[in-house]
């Protein structure tokens, strides 16, 4: 494998550029990630890329920020990590900060808001979509009892607004009690 | 006060939102709606719908809104500072143990993802059900003109694999069009 090296700001300015045109969430960064620094510049190998993806996924936080602490880890230690994590926020923050102040003007207007409803009957639809595909994978799995215990999840956060940290708490010490 | 408060609600949405911006809709509604009334209900799912169309994370996203809206830039500033903060503690110790030694620690993370998984399935689930109502409940009653397009919406990207993006563009033009039709037309 070729050795490369990256300075700080050259990690800050993929973070930054990565971040401000990846759409769809943290699995579509990984594939941006994946396209840059295995396929162009090949700085990782495609393992690496795999262990930087499982770990992303895994951890708590937004996955494409954890992400990016780990290949900034990965190409610079520590101060790789911090530098890559603020690339990695500043375009959202950005974008968002903007169209909070538009938002605020603009949502009383019966078009923006009819627009707006338009909008949110395809997130329901995206997310719905997604809900069908993880039962899909869930009864493919053929675990009945995974069923069962995300029904009882759910029932315990509509019906009985538990915590969510408490039902995360529970099912990850089942997750260690349990034999896979 | 109310930067301390930012600062440990989104600490907690950080440190618990697992499995993806999906499954962080009903841990972020939570604290920022039910717990502080920070933001409506309405302002929420629009907050989701932006998130949906703008790069960046969903709690990234929702913690900047928020922070502007409590507390102006600086607010948007802590939020978005205390969603990364114990990402950035779990993940480069993490990262520490990936690099320099492959220990134990990979097997039980397995073990806790593995446990966790109906858990997300199900948040992931509330944060459709909330949508859904918010997308298709009108005056406590069904709007068959939105369920409808929710219908069909549901139908393409399921058997023809439509791109997300696609779908969302699609809709809220079309839902604006018919609904014009419509007021034009009584």
């Amino acid at each position: 494998m070729k050795k490369k090296e990256m300075s700080l700001f050259q990690i800050f300015l993929s973070a930054l550029k990565l971040s401000s045109i990846t759409f769809g969430g943290g699995f579509v960064m990984i594939g941006m990630m994946e396209r840059k620094f295995v396929q162009e510049t090949e700085i990782l190998r495609s393992e690496e890329m795999m262990d930087i993806a499982a770990i992303a996924q895994s951890a708590p936080g937004a996955v494409a920020v954890n992400a990016w602490i780990l290949l900034g880890y990965r190409l610079a230690g520590l101060p790789g990590s911090l530098i890559a994590t603020l690339g990695a926020v500043l375009p959202p923050l950005f974008i968002i900060g903007v169209l909070s102040l538009i938002y605020q003007q603009f949502i009383t207007s019966p078009v923006v808001a009819t627009i707006m409803k338009g909008l949110q009957i395809g997130v329901a639809a995206i997310i719905v979509d997604l809900v069908l595909t993880l039962i899909q994978a869930i009864a493919g799995d053929s675990r009945p009892i995974d069923f069962l215990l995300a029904f009882a999840a759910l029932i315990a956060l509509l019906q009985f607004n538990v915590p969510i940290y408490m039902i995360i708490l529970i099912y990850a010490a089942l997750g260690l009690w349990r034999k896979k | 006060m109310i930067f301390l408060k930012l600062f440990f609600s989104f600490i907690q949405i950080g440190l618990f939102s697992v499995g993806g911006g999906y499954a962080a809709i009903p841990l972020i509604k939570e604290q920022v709606v039910n717990l502080h009334g920070w933001l409506t209900v309405k302002e929420f799912y629009d907050i989701v719908t932006i998130a949906e169309m703008t790069p960046g994370p969903m709690a990234i996203n929702a913690a900047t809104f928020v922070g502007i809206k409590i507390a102006g830039i600086p607010g948007a500033f802590l939020a978005t500072f205390s969603t990364v903060l114990p990402s950035i503690f779990i993940v480069t110790a993490l990262a520490s143990l990936l690099y320099h030694k492959r220990g134990p620690a990979v097997g039980y993370m397995e073990r806790v993802l593995y446990g966790i998984r109906p858990a997300v399935v199900a948040m992931i689930s509330s944060a459709a059900l909330g949508l859904m109502k918010i997308a298709l409940i009108e005056d406590a009653s069904i709007d068959f003109l939105e369920l409808g397009l929710f219908l069909l919406a549901v139908y393409v990207l399921r058997k023809k694999k439509a791109s997300p993006m696609v779908i969302l563009v699609v809709s809220g033009f079309a839902f604006f069009v018919l609904q014009s039709v419509l007021t034009f037309a009584q």
